[in-house]
């Protein structure tokens, strides 16, 4: 794989497309798929387990209902469940149009983006993004 | 439901967040943006578990993780059906 030696330093999802490619990205697509069709059709979904095991909701708690709401066009309860939604939208698009690249083409991408996580402050801006928004939500009494 | 079943209940949650946290950490080892995938979407922590299990030596976690998952579910479903039947909602065979 043209891409492999270019990625292989690198870590994170990079890397585990590198190692994983359309294999990965199609067990990825079929579970989210069947989560989405779970939950629009009100029958639960993979429970969280945090929000099962302690009733405090996770990070990501309301994101399968975000998502639904978000493929139904309403765009106010997709922002009452989960804010973050479109960019999980948007990231499980780009990965699917990176997955169908010829090879060169992705290994182009998959070495950007592992620039992108090796410059830590990315990934950490991500990450305290993501606990400000759940500390947010907790705060203003969002239980799941 | 009767307290046994609800013990078994609440075991399976704690196993299944506990092998959520362990499969977490091993993931923000691999780099923070994959760990904040496991984070927000316990699914593809689950899936990234079970293709590096052999990797990160997770056999036994993921094994314990699913096993506690589909005991979870199969109760909750099961005790849905029973207060739908119990309900009328439901028509009992």
């Amino acid at each position: 794989m043209e891409g492999s030696g270019a990625v292989a330093g690198s870590e994170g999802p990079a890397r585990a497309a590198a190692s994983f490619g359309p294999r990965l990205l199609a067990i990825v697509a079929v579970a989210a798929g069947l989560q989405v069709a779970l939950v629009a059709a009100g029958l639960g979904g993979l429970p969280c387990p945090l929000a099962s095991a302690t009733g405090v909701p996770c990070p990501g708690c309301g994101m399968s209902r975000a998502i639904v709401a978000l493929l139904r066009g309403d765009w106010a309860e997709m922002l009452r469940l989960h804010a973050l939604a479109p960019l999980l939208v948007l990231a499980g698009a780009s990965a699917a149009i990176v997955a169908v690249l010829p090879e060169s083409r992705r290994a182009r991408v998959l070495r950007a983006l592992s620039v992108l996580e090796s410059r830590r402050i990315v990934p950490l801006a991500a990450l305290l993004l993501l606990c400000t928004y759940w500390l947010a939500r907790l705060a203003s009494g969002w239980r799941g | 439901m009767s307290v046994i079943v609800l013990a078994v209940l609440g075991l399976c949650w704690i196993v299944s967040v506990v092998c959520w946290i362990i499969v977490v950490i091993r993931m923000f080892g691999q780099g923070i943006l994959t760990g904040i995938l496991g984070i927000i979407c316990s699914l593809y922590a689950m899936i990234w578990g079970f293709l590096n299990k052999d990797v990160q030596g997770l056999g036994a976690v993921m094994l314990a993780w699913v096993l506690s998952t589909l005991v979870s579910v199969g109760i909750t479903i099961a005790y849905m059906s029973t207060m739908r039947a119990a309900a009328g909602a439901v028509p009992v065979p």
